[in-house]
């Protein structure tokens, strides 16, 4: 039984505790998610993934996709813009402190963002990630105090 | 008198086996994975003074530190927090040829909880620590932060 569950949160679906409050509102400190494998990512726009960085040893860390390979981003007044038109990110809040100058994501890699826009701390991490370093796909999540 | 005499014996030879063993047996790798372990702690525990004995005399880093100003700088980075846990892993340690000098690559995540009942925050960090062997053993040289890579 213990086998069979190492199996499938190795190859299928792995479990892990949020820690943190970067993708808050949506996913909280504690909450616990389970990430669906992914091995060659389809990117998707609003899906919250799990990436690892390059590095040996790696760092996890999960965000949402915001934007897609070829798709110019920018982010005005803490509104973020796709291709010039403003994105609805009804997951989120506006931080009119954000700003990022239009930006074109490279073939290969999507620009990910924390949902948590409240704070201009370090947590709430963005930037360029490439699409093999997805390593999972968040497919539910449980919160243990409403 | 007798048993006093006994027991100063054995505790005399408990600690030359002791020493005898430290000496010959612990190896600088397990050394340095003490020193860091021990930093770890005081840090989490507030212990300055504990992490100022681990820091060499010309410890210098990217960021313009020395040893005076990085213990001043984790003593008030740690007062702004009610509880902090530092949870380290994937250690890899070099050994220079010479034996003398040492590097370690670790992953630190640093687990606080902000003073006044704030939120808890998540800080993941790949650091590279430098060592050097001196009379009283080994100590920490220099800090640095290596970019993380997303591609």
């Amino acid at each position: 039984m213990a086998f069979v569950l190492f199996l499938l949160s190795r190859f299928v679906a792995k479990p892990c505790v949020i820690v943190g409050e970067s993708m808050s509102p949506t996913l909280r400190s504690w909450d616990l998610c389970l990430m669906k494998r992914v091995y060659q990512y389809l990117p998707q726009r609003a899906d919250v993934v799990m990436f690892r960085t390059a590095d040996d040893p790696p760092i996890h860390f999960i965000k949402r996709v915001i934007a897609l390979p070829g798709e110019i981003v920018a982010v005005s007044n803490g509104v973020v813009q796709l291709n010039g038109a403003p994105l609805a990110e009804p997951y989120s809040t506006v931080n009119s402190d954000w700003r990022l100058a239009s930006t074109n994501v490279p073939p290969g890699r999507v620009f990910v963002l924390g949902d948590n826009r409240g704070e201009n701390g370090t947590e709430t991490w963005y930037g360029f990630v490439a699409t093999r370093l997805v390593i999972g796909k968040l497919i539910w999540h449980w919160r243990w105090k409403k | 008198m007798k048993w006093i005499q006994r027991v100063a014996v054995v505790g005399l030879l408990a600690w030359i086996l002791w020493q005898g063993w430290q000496r010959f047996f612990v190896t600088d790798e397990t050394r340095i994975k003490r020193l860091i372990t021990t930093m770890a702690k005081a840090v989490e525990q507030n212990k300055t003074l504990a992490l100022a004995d681990c820091i060499a005399g010309d410890y210098s880093d990217e960021r313009g530190l020395d040893k005076a100003t990085l213990v001043g700088v984790v003593r008030s980075t740690r007062s702004q927090y009610d509880a902090m846990f530092i949870y380290i892993s994937d250690t890899a340690i070099e050994i220079a040829g010479d034996r003398q000098k040492a590097q370690a690559t670790l992953v630190a995540r640093v687990l606080t909880k902000r003073a006044g009942g704030g939120s808890t925050e998540l800080n993941a960090e790949r650091v590279r620590l430098f060592f050097r062997k001196t009379d009283s053993g080994w100590k920490m040289t220099r800090v640095e932060s290596p970019e993380l890579k997303f591609e």
